[in-house]
C-alpha cells in the first residue's frame, strides 16, 4: 500500500497578502484524512509539504495557548480541537476569525482586544497600603472560595466568542465578552477589591449594556467558560449599583 | 541534540554532535525562502529560529564537553561525580571574530544558600 493510494481531504484556505492583494481569495490544498488529524495538523502539512508561504498563528496544539483560533466552516474554532474526519469527504473551508482586520493569510490583528483587556484591571486589586510591600503578604483562599469564580478562570483569550459576537461585529466599540468574563472573575474572587473600579469601566455604553444576550460566545467557547451568564451577572450588578447609588450615602455603598 | 546532548550526555556523543552541527551550520547558511512578504512572515521567522537555534546548541556542545562532571541537568555518565574543584564557575560562550566560539570563567555569586550535593532518597 502507497501513500498515494490513501484517502485525503480538501482544505479551501483564504489567502490574503496586503502588499499584493486587494481582496482575499481561496486556495486549495488537498492534505492527507488521517482520523487523528486536526485542522492545524492539515495546516501545518501545507505549509511543511506544499506551500511554505501559507501564514497562521498557532503554538500548543492542545487548545491551552489560544493562538489557532479561525473560521472552519463559518464556524470560530480552535484548529487544533477541531477534527478534520469530522468534515469529510470536505471540502473544508478555514477562514482567518470574523469581526476582526485580516493582517495576512489566516492571522487576524486583535489590537482592539488587547486594549480592552487592562481596561477591566484583570488582576487582584488591594487597598492602597499592600501595594508597594514586599510580596510576603500571602492571601489565603479555600477551595470553596476558588470554586466560585474558577469557571470564569478558565479563558484562554482566542477571540473565539468576540468573532462569534454579532454585537462586536456591529458595534467595534463593545467591550466585548471575554473582557467583562474576565473582569466577573476578579470580582468573584474573595481577595480582590476591585469591583468597585471596573464597575465603572463596565457600567459605559460600551460595556455590558451593549450586549443583547445573544448567547454565542457561551456556545464557541473551546475552554466551557460562560461569558454570557458573566456579562447577566454583571447587568444586575451594575444597576443594583447605581440604584444604591441614588438611595444610600457614599459610605454605605 | 536530543541524542547527543539530552540530560544524560557524554564527551563522545557531544564530539559527535559537534560534527553533525558543523555540517548543519553550513546549510542553514544555504536555506532558501520562497515568502517574500513583509508582513507576518512564518517561513522568514522559522528560518532565523533555527539559525539561532544551531547557535545556541554550539554553545551547549561546547560548555557540555568542556564540563567534565555532572551538575543539576548536565548529568555526564563518563563523569558521574560532582566536582566543585574545578567546575563551582559559569561557564560563558563567546562569539570570535572569525566566527569561532570562546568559552569564558565567571565567577559563582554564592549568596543565601551554599552549593551542595544533591541526595535524593538517601
Amino acid at each position: 500500500m502507497t501513500s498515494s493510494t490513501a484517502e485525503t481531504i480538501r482544505l479551501r484556505v483564504s489567502r490574503y497578502r496586503p502588499e499584493t492583494d486587494s481582496a482575499p481569495h481561496f486556495e486549495e490544498y488537498d492534505v492527507p484524512l488521517r482520523k487523528e488529524w486536526t485542522v492545524l495538523d492539515g495546516l501545518n502539512h501545507v505549509k511543511n509539504e506544499i506551500d511554505t508561504t501559507l501564514s497562521f498563528r498557532w503554538s500548543c496544539r492542545m487548545g491551552i495557548c489560544g493562538s489557532c483560533g479561525m473560521t472552519v466552516d463559518g464556524e470560530p474554532k480552535l484548529t487544533c480541537g477541531t477534527f478534520l474526519s469530522d468534515y469529510a469527504p470536505g471540502p473544508v473551508t478555514v477562514e482567518p476569525l470574523a469581526n476582526f482586520p485580516v493582517a495576512r493569510d489566516l492571522v487576524v490583528d486583535i489590537t482592539d482586544f488587547l486594549q480592552k483587556l487592562p481596561r477591566v484591571s484583570p488582576w487582584i486589586i488591594r487597598p492602597d497600603e499592600h501595594r508597594d510591600v514586599e510580596p510576603e503578604v500571602e492571601y489565603l483562599q479555600t477551595p470553596g472560595q476558588l470554586d466560585v469564580y474558577r469557571q470564569f478562570s478558565m479563558c484562554i483569550n482566542c477571540m473565539l466568542c468576540y468573532s462569534a459576537c454579532p454585537v462586536y461585529g456591529l458595534d467595534p466599540e463593545f467591550i466585548g465578552p471575554a473582557a467583562i468574563a474576565l473582569a466577573e472573575r476578579y470580582d468573584l474572587d474573595s481577595r480582590d477589591q476591585g469591583t468597585s473600579q471596573r464597575i465603572d469601566v463596565l457600567g459605559a455604553h460600551d460595556g455590558v449594556w451593549a450586549c443583547t444576550f445573544v448567547g454565542e460566545c457561551t456556545k464557541v467557547c473551546p475552554k466551557h467558560v460562560d461569558p454570557a451568564s458573566a456579562i447577566q451577572r454583571y447587568k444586575l450588578k451594575t444597576a443594583l449599583h447605581t440604584v444604591k447609588a441614588f438611595l444610600l450615602p457614599r459610605g454605605a455603598r | 541534540m536530543e541524542g547527543a546532548a539530552g540530560i544524560f550526555r557524554t564527551g563522545p556523543e557531544m564530539e559527535k554532535g559537534a560534527e553533525t552541527l558543523t555540517e548543519l551550520q553550513e546549510r542553514v547558511g544555504k536555506v532558501g525562502i520562497a515568502d517574500t512578504s513583509r508582513s507576518f512572515n512564518t517561513e522568514l521567522l522559522a528560518a532565523l529560529e533555527l539559525a539561532n537555534m544551531l547557535d545556541l546548541s554550539e554553545s551547549i556542545l561546547a560548555a557540555g564537553r568542556q564540563r567534565e562532571e555532572s551538575r543539576g541537568a548536565h548529568q555526564r555518565t563518563d563523569f558521574p561525580a560532582r566536582d566543585d574543584e574545578r567546575f563551582l564557575t559559569h561557564l560563558l560562550v563567546h562569539r570570535n571574530p572569525d566566527g569561532t566560539s570562546r568559552i569564558e570563567r565567571h565567577p559563582v555569586s554564592i549568596t543565601r544558600w551554599p552549593p551542595g550535593e544533591r541526595v535524593y532518597g538517601r
